[in-house]
């Protein structure tokens, strides 16, 4: 057995406490001068045994009420036969199986991924029933329903991947799942290293798992936690910083290398540009180094790639990094409003520029072109505009001019609430707050509140200002107010400015035209074809690489956020979880193979310390046979 | 007449005595005593009291032939008369360590001499001889049964000065007053009875078997008979005995039962010598004692006489 918590087990020695307190009891008993010790005698020689015997019998049960509790404390884990005979039998067993690049750092020579298959694999040989096997990974997000007998290892849900792990987002499907299925009982199975960046996205969690509460009592949730990342020696990882930027006849790319060691090495980057093959050897020093690569570029055209790689370590997955570069793709905004006053307020705040941002209106028709459409309010979309923004374009909605309504006099009203963070109105790069606070809102025709359309910021009075709502990979908004005076103060700009130009950038993300992009940032449509450019089985949903894309060349990218080897604690884990309870099974062993399953103690200790508990508490109202009264009753001065 | 006891309280209450002067103390058996009294005696004697006729015999005085009888039935008969005697009593007051125990009413043993110095007083005061026994480790005060005053002082002298302590010498003093007190005699016991039944029996039986009318006052405590200790509790022998350390919820049980078969047979065995078994318990008065002490034995006493046999 093991314990998660072993500092409890230095308290252990404290469930002899209630025998001390009884020893001490006896120490601090109070002295009587006493005539009738002839009786004393006799009651002490013959005292019930059965009265002594329930004296030490409460006595242990409080010490051992004690000890189990301390232990649940320590959070005890078994192994073997009782892990096994803990184990209750589910209908499914959904496994999200984390494939990021950081699960292929090796440790003893087996990287944490192949741990993780081991341990999945002994978990379905060791479970009980035949329970039907989902396998969710972490690249892709597709469900596989494994047939009984599949070789895990031959599966290619189970390669390595450089995508990043969303380990929310894949618990958030697994419940899904089993809430569509019904399921009477469930394990969700999460292989992973615990690295913090696959729990915790950039942005911070965005689902609530009390919504899923009602799952609670059907659901098990299991870590199959493959240990601490302590990683072999000699591991170098290499990220790309930015974008990389043009001066003359050189493309100018900023990298950083992290390793595991400090002292000053000459590493050799392997880079594949033009068509040609170079080798370049850094002098790296301190464990994170950074330096600006210069690679020669063809002055003549416009489009340029690269790929740089380190040689391979410990960890392959993080070695390489793509580059492209590529003119800036202009965005476009059209805008399909009749009043001119708001046209020159959408004018002002998009800022066109030649070259980086143009303005259009309703003669370019809407395609992949034009990421962000401004249109009047009360005006249905067509079928047209509804595809336009399932493709990824935003739609914003404004009201007509002509809805003036009574207002909100001269004061107008504030707006009360909004997401300061993140989002729309969040804050900035440079982490500057939207100052949403000094907005006054005039006039307003607010958008209609429904399941499925998201309020971002509400007036003082409780109604929407501005709403969203998703429209397959675009979306469209709505705003109560016009930047015009009257209307709103919006015209001043601090606030209409930004969301113009979010709205644009958000419509134009998944058009891949700036050069490099990361990977599991967005999600690859069936239709979508992209050619790697080059390992041929590369998969841009999966693989960081050089690939065309709509006729243009797109480098892609793993998370730098998902090197980080900071790890969530287990305890952090439950609270992550909450209310769903965490079960742990962990590996401690250097060995990968011949591990046992674990689990967690805790309930049953618990259940055996309310045991007892009601032990004691039976034993100390016992009611025992006491001896009759003396028998003659005491007759004040008369005869006996 | 004043009588102090050690701790300044006088031994006699002057009230209790006034309210209890018009009830003497009489003896439940016949006396047998050199001077006439108010106790009946073994013997007929001359007394205004009839017992009983028999048959002249030659000799008989005859100023006592009932001449109505010899109309009536041509025979002479004799009158006899009841004897009137002194009482002796004899005061046996147990001085052993376990009679100093004071659960808060006071020591028993206060109660104990308090009890004796009024029976001795009534006692003296009605004419009867009064001797006086204290058993105990460190003592062996036997003043003989006197009628005195004077005598009267010494009692209450030693009643004072005696301190309780040491272990029980009470069974074999009573079985030597057996032997030593040759003519009938009232045995006053005052004694907490802590010792073991059946020699206290014996005792008693020897007692009775010389035909002295005994009478046993057991003083008792409230806390014995209850034993209502909570806690564990270190129990000193106040006889010398050995300490014990006991948990009052582990043998309370087994005390009580203890208890109560000691006083069951100290009961039975008690009744069946037609000993006066008189329970006294410390937290109550005296006088209550007393009086219910002197009508039992007015009631016994009145019994004797209308069917007392030679």
């Amino acid at each position: 057995m093991t314990a998660l918590s072993p500092l409890f087990l230095w308290l252990l020695p404290l469930a002899l406490l209630p025998v001390i307190i009884h020893l001490l009891n006896r120490l601090r008993y109070r002295t009587v001068k006493w005539a009738a010790m002839m009786f004393l005698r006799t009651a002490d020689r013959d005292a019930s045994r059965r009265a002594k015997i329930r004296q030490w019998l409460i006595l242990a049960a409080r010490c051992l009420m004690l000890l189990v509790f301390l232990l649940a404390l320590a959070r005890l884990q078994s192994r073997g036969g009782l892990a096994r005979f803990l184990n209750r039998d589910s209908e499914r067993i959904v496994v999200l199986f984390d494939r990021s690049p950081g699960m292929e750092q090796t440790r003893g020579g087996v990287s944490s991924r192949e741990r993780a298959l081991l341990l999945v694999q002994q978990g379905l040989r060791e479970g009980r029933g035949s329970p039907q096997v989902l396998w969710i990974d972490s690249a892709t997000g597709e469900r596989t329903v494994l047939p009984a007998g599949t070789d895990l290892e031959s599966l290619p849900q189970t390669r390595p991947a450089q995508a990043p792990a969303n380990v929310e987002d894949l618990l958030r499907r697994a419940l899904e799942e089993i809430a569509r299925e019904d399921d009477a009982g469930a394990e969700i199975w999460i292989a992973t290293d615990r690295r913090a960046a696959s729990w915790i996205p950039e942005g911070g969690l965005s689902t609530d798992w009390q919504d899923w509460a009602d799952l609670r009592a059907r659901v098990t949730l299991r870590l199959l936690d493959v240990g601490q990342i302590d990683p072999d020696p000699g591991n170098r990882s290499l990220q790309l910083l930015g974008d990389p930027r043009r001066e003359g006849d050189s493309l100018l790319v900023d990298l950083r290398l992290n390793r595991d060691r400090s002292d000053p090495e000459s590493v050799p980057l392997q880079i594949e540009t033009g068509g040609l093959s170079l080798r370049e050897d850094i002098l790296v020093e301190g464990r994170s180094f950074q330096w600006t690569q210069v690679l020669p570029i063809d002055p003549n055209r416009e489009v340029h790639h690269a790929l740089l790689a380190l040689p391979a370590d410990s960890n392959p997955m993080d070695n390489t990094v793509a580059v492209a570069f590529a003119p800036r793709a202009v965005r476009v905004a059209r805008m399909d409003l009749n009043d001119s006053a708001t046209q020159r307020a959408v004018r002002a705040g998009l800022l066109p520029r030649s070259g980086e941002r143009e303005l259009t209106d309703r003669r370019t028709p809407l395609s992949s072109a034009v990421h962000l459409l401004v249109r009047e309010a009360g005006t249905p979309s067509g079928e047209a505009e509804t595809a336009w923004m399932e493709q990824g374009g935003v739609a914003l909605s404004l009201p007509q001019a002509a809805n003036a309504s009574a207002g909100f006099g001269d004061e107008g009203l504030g707006v009360a609430e909004w997401n300061e963070a993140t989002g729309l109105l969040g804050a900035d790069r440079a982490r500057e707050p939207l100052r949403m606070d000094l907005l006054r809102i005039f006039q307003a025709v607010p958008p209609e509140e429904r399941e499925g359309i998201e309020v971002l910021a509400r007036l003082e009075d409780g109604t929407p200002l501005l709403t969203r709502e998703a429209v397959g990979d675009g979306a469209h908004y709505r705003l109560a107010t016009l930047p015009l005076p009257g209307w709103s103060s919006l015209d001043a700009g601090f606030v209409w400015v930004p969301i113009l130009q979010r709205l644009l950038r958000e419509g134009g993300s998944t058009d891949f035209s700036q050069g490099t992009h990361t990977l599991g940032t967005w999600t690859m449509r069936a239709d979508e074809e992209w050619l790697p450019l080059d390992a041929e089985d590369a998969d841009p949903r999966l693989h960081v690489g050089r690939y065309e894309h709509r006729g243009r060349v797109v480098a892609l990218n793993r998370s730098t956020h998902h090197d980080a080897a900071a790890q969530i604690h287990p305890d952090e884990l439950r609270e992550w979880a909450a209310p769903f309870d965490v079960n742990v099974f962990e590996d401690r062993s250097a060995d990968a193979r011949g591990r046992e399953a674990r689990v967690e103690l805790t309930s049953l200790l618990a259940l055996l310390g309310l045991i007892f508990l009601a032990v004691e508490s039976y034993l100390l109202t016992l009611n025992i046979r006491r001896a009759p009264a003396v028998r003659s009753p005491l007759r004040r001065g008369g005869a006996a | 007449m004043a009588a102090r006891d050690s701790s300044s309280k006088p031994l006699l209450d002057s009230g209790v005595l006034s309210r209890l002067s018009r009830m003497p103390l009489q003896a439940g058996a016949p006396m047998l005593g050199p001077v006439t009294g108010m106790h009946r005696s073994a013997t007929r004697g001359a007394s205004v009291e009839f017992a009983e006729y028999r048959k002249y015999v030659p000799g008989d005085d005859i100023k006592h032939i009932d001449w109505q009888v010899y109309a009536r039935s041509d025979r002479f008969y004799i009158k006899e008369f009841e004897a009137d005697t002194n009482l002796r009593a004899y005061l046996v007051l147990d001085c052993s360590g376990s009679m100093a125990f004071d659960s808060g009413h006071g020591p028993r043993f206060d109660y104990a001499r308090t009890l004796a110095a009024h029976l001795a007083y009534m006692l003296v005061k009605q004419g009867d001889a009064v001797g006086l026994h204290l058993c105990g480790e460190d003592t062996d005060t036997d003043l003989p049964a006197r009628q005195a005053p004077s005598h009267l002082q010494n009692i209450f002298h030693e009643l004072e000065a005696v301190r309780p302590r040491g272990e029980s010498t009470l069974i074999p003093a009573l079985h030597a007053l057996a032997e030593r007190v040759q003519r009938r005699a009232q045995i006053l016991v005052l004694s907490d009875a802590l010792m073991p039944a059946d020699e206290l029996l014996d005792a008693v039986q020897h007692l009775c078997f010389c035909r002295h009318e005994v009478t046993f006052f057991q003083l008792i405590d409230p806390q014995e008979l209850q034993f209502d200790f909570t806690r564990p509790i270190r129990f000193v022998d106040l006889e010398g005995g050995a300490d014990l350390v006991a948990d009052p919820s582990v043998v309370h049980a087994s005390y009580l039962q203890a208890l109560d078969q000691h006083m069951t047979t100290l009961r039975s065995g008690l009744r069946k010598y037609h000993v006066d078994h008189r329970l006294a318990p410390v937290d109550e008065h005296f006088e209550q004692l007393l009086t219910a002490f002197l009508l039992g034995h007015a009631g016994r006493a009145v019994k004797g006489r209308g069917g007392a046999r030679r």
